[in-house]
């Protein structure tokens, strides 16, 4: 218990919030995987039960991990953030909010659409395509933001109010400095949160009967 | 009820977000560097003939020292930083091989009066680094020191997590007593692509604010150079230098307020071995890519510094194939511009050695000392960083050569 008591007051509040925000991430699609894989939907006390312990489990410090012959030198999940650093606030709230809430987010085709239609321009612009860089915007560009707050009011007269609860929380995040970065973009979109509407897109466009939803009612 | 929720929660993000930003500084003008360009005019007619014919004579490994021997198998990316006591702090990444799990930096403190290099010490090891920013690192590299805006020593350096040196991010650590202990690491945030491949190898500026603007990298898709405007260990802008897969490691002379050159080393696959510029006529807001400094460069970085009389010094390999001749080259603003670069002194040349005996004199790092004189470190075969003193006297009596009579 002290090496755990060691290790969390050892990280500055702001690395054991993100260190936090991965375990539960991951932790998620750990549960997902394994429903899918058993063919089964877990009931909510369960899922509950399962999160906490997947947390627990990769949020464990590395000590813990040496006793067990395991010559770790971090907790799990410092080395998944290792490799993906820290996701998009928006993609954390459409993660989360789907697991606790049990149902499918059906989110808007023009969201996914226009999230697939940034990531093409966004992503190779950003890294070096020309002199221009989009990327720039996110540390402080008024216009930026009105962009922002237009599209967010735009997807709230669509009646996504999921979706506007999600953008208000990444602008809020932003202007607090909740993670490591200091731009907007980083707490709007992230690679995988892109990568997921495209092949969101390709699913429902193969399947034979799509969920051509246009609102997240629930 | 939903519908008024979300509005609500839109209409509070967005009132913090507008105070946010409000609230960020604006963009500086450059600090303008103390230029005394009479002093080279001054200079010009000889005062002493002997003290001439001394400095005419005098070549500058007579100064050389080593920094670091001996003390691991491979040492690479030296820089250095002139202290408050007039003493200077030096630092490099040593271990097994570049890249090796087992790199750590280091760092040694010349004491000028004596010509001493303290015993070399950990600034940082990789499993330190990988605490302190609560994530995995896999590799460390290129330690860059700067003076930050409340006065303590701030050092740059390079993690990566996965894959080779395109997969790096910058990390910070900031000293209170000049580089004897060190704060935890944080990490900058340059990219949004997992925030892969910012590297740093060369001397951060200062804006008029006090706030430092470092010269970064990027070699992942493109080889470009990008412009980081830094508040403490945040960035706060970000701009960009060049595009394309041309250049890296930009080197910023600023010549006014609002004026400023960076040099690059050039990364092209098809083209010129020259160095590629950039110039900024706003603060380093906006760059744009002009023509080549028509100087060789063989894909290896090139060092440079601005004298207190405005003269510019460069250390590079003036090859385009190889990193086995490394030269000093000096430029005046008065009667060129800086657009004549004439060779001051070959510092290392093996191009007489048959290829397979020939070693590495690399990735050298210049500053320049309180008094004028000029400090130079680089990576000597990769075994050891040496280092040169190149006093002040002797760059004047270079530099009157240089003059028209």
């Amino acid at each position: 218990m002290s090496t755990l008591i060691n290790t969390i007051t050892a990280l500055s509040g702001q690395q054991l919030l993100a260190l936090l925000e991965m375990a539960i991430t991951c932790s998620i699609i750990l549960l997902w995987f394994s429903e899918l894989i058993f063919a089964q939907s877990f009931s909510l006390l369960m899922r509950s039960l399962l999160l906490c312990g997947l947390t627990g489990t990769l949020f464990l410090p590395s000590e813990y991990w040496n006793y067990l012959g395991a010559p770790l030198e971090l907790p799990l999940v410092a080395y998944v953030r290792g490799m993906v650093g820290d996701l998009s606030v928006l993609t954390l709230f459409l993660l989360w909010a789907s697991f606790f809430l049990r149902e499918k987010l059906l989110l808007p085709l023009q969201f996914k659409l226009g999230l697939v239609f940034i990531a093409l321009v966004f992503y190779p612009l950003a890294l070096g395509l020309s002199m221009f860089d989009p990327y720039a915007w996110g540390y402080g560009s008024w216009i930026f933001l009105l962009a922002v707050l237009l599209v967010a009011l735009i997807v709230w007269w669509a009646r996504s109010y999921g979706l506007v609860l999600a953008i208000a929380l990444a602008l809020a995040a932003w202007a607090f400095q909740w993670h490591e970065s200091s731009n907007l973009w980083d707490y709007l979109i992230d690679p995988f949160l892109c990568l997921w509407a495209l092949l969101s897109l390709a699913i429902n466009y193969y399947r034979p009967n799509p969920i051509k939803g246009f609102t997240d009612e629930a | 009820m939903k519908r008024i929720f979300s509005l609500t929660a839109l209409l509070l993000a967005a009132a913090y977000a507008i105070f946010y930003l409000n609230g960020l500084p604006v963009w500086s003008e450059f600090r303008p560097p103390l230029f005394d360009v009479g002093a080279a005019v001054r200079e010009k007619t000889p005062s002493n003939v002997a003290a001439n014919l001394m400095w005419n004579a005098f070549d500058p490994q007579q100064t050389g020292a080593w920094v670091a021997s001996s003390m691991a198998a491979s040492v690479h990316a030296a820089s250095l930083i002139p202290l408050s006591d007039g003493n200077l702090r030096a630092f490099w990444f040593a271990g097994s091989r570049e890249g090796a799990a087992d790199v750590v930096i280091l760092s040694s403190m010349l004491n000028t009066k004596t010509g001493h290099w303290s015993e070399p010490t950990v600034v940082m090891d990789r499993v330190t680094a990988e605490k302190g920013l609560s994530r995995y690192i896999a590799k460390l590299g290129n330690p860059v020191p700067a003076w930050d805006t409340d006065g303590r020593l701030r050092l740059f350096f390079v993690t990566v997590s996965v894959g080779g040196w395109a997969g790096s991010s910058i990390s910070t650590i900031v000293s209170n007593d000049e580089g004897i202990n060190w704060e935890r690491p944080n990490r900058l945030i340059t990219s949004p692509f997992l925030n892969l491949s910012s590297l740093v190898k060369s001397s951060a500026i200062r804006f008029a604010d006090g706030r430092l603007g470092l010269p970064s990298y990027h070699e992942l898709l493109g080889k470009f150079g990008e412009f980081l405007r830094l508040d403490a260990h945040r960035v706060i802008d970000k701009r960009r230098m060049s595009s394309g897969r041309t250049s890296l490691q930009p080197l910023v002379f600023i010549e006014s307020t609002e004026q400023a050159t960076a040099f690059f080393r050039q990364a092209r696959s098809i083209g010129p071995a020259q160095i590629p510029i950039s110039m900024t006529h706003s603060a380093g807001y906006w760059w744009e890519q002009a023509s080549d400094l028509l100087l060789p460069n063989p894909n290896s970085a090139i060092a440079g510094v601005q004298l207190p009389d405005g003269t510019r010094l460069l250390v590079l390999n003036d090859l385009a194939v190889g990193r086995h001749r490394l030269v000093l080259l000096m430029a005046t603003p008065q009667e060129t511009r800086y657009s004549s670069w004439r060779l001051i002194s070959v510092l290392e040349d093996d191009s007489k050695l048959p290829e397979a005996e020939r070693r590495e004199f690399s990735y050298p790092f210049l500053t320049v000392t309180s008094n004028g004189d000029a400090h130079l470190v680089y990576t000597w075969d990769r075994k050891k960083i040496r280092h040169l003193q190149l006093p002040a006297e002797w760059l004047k009596n270079r530099r009157s050569d240089l003059s028209p009579s």
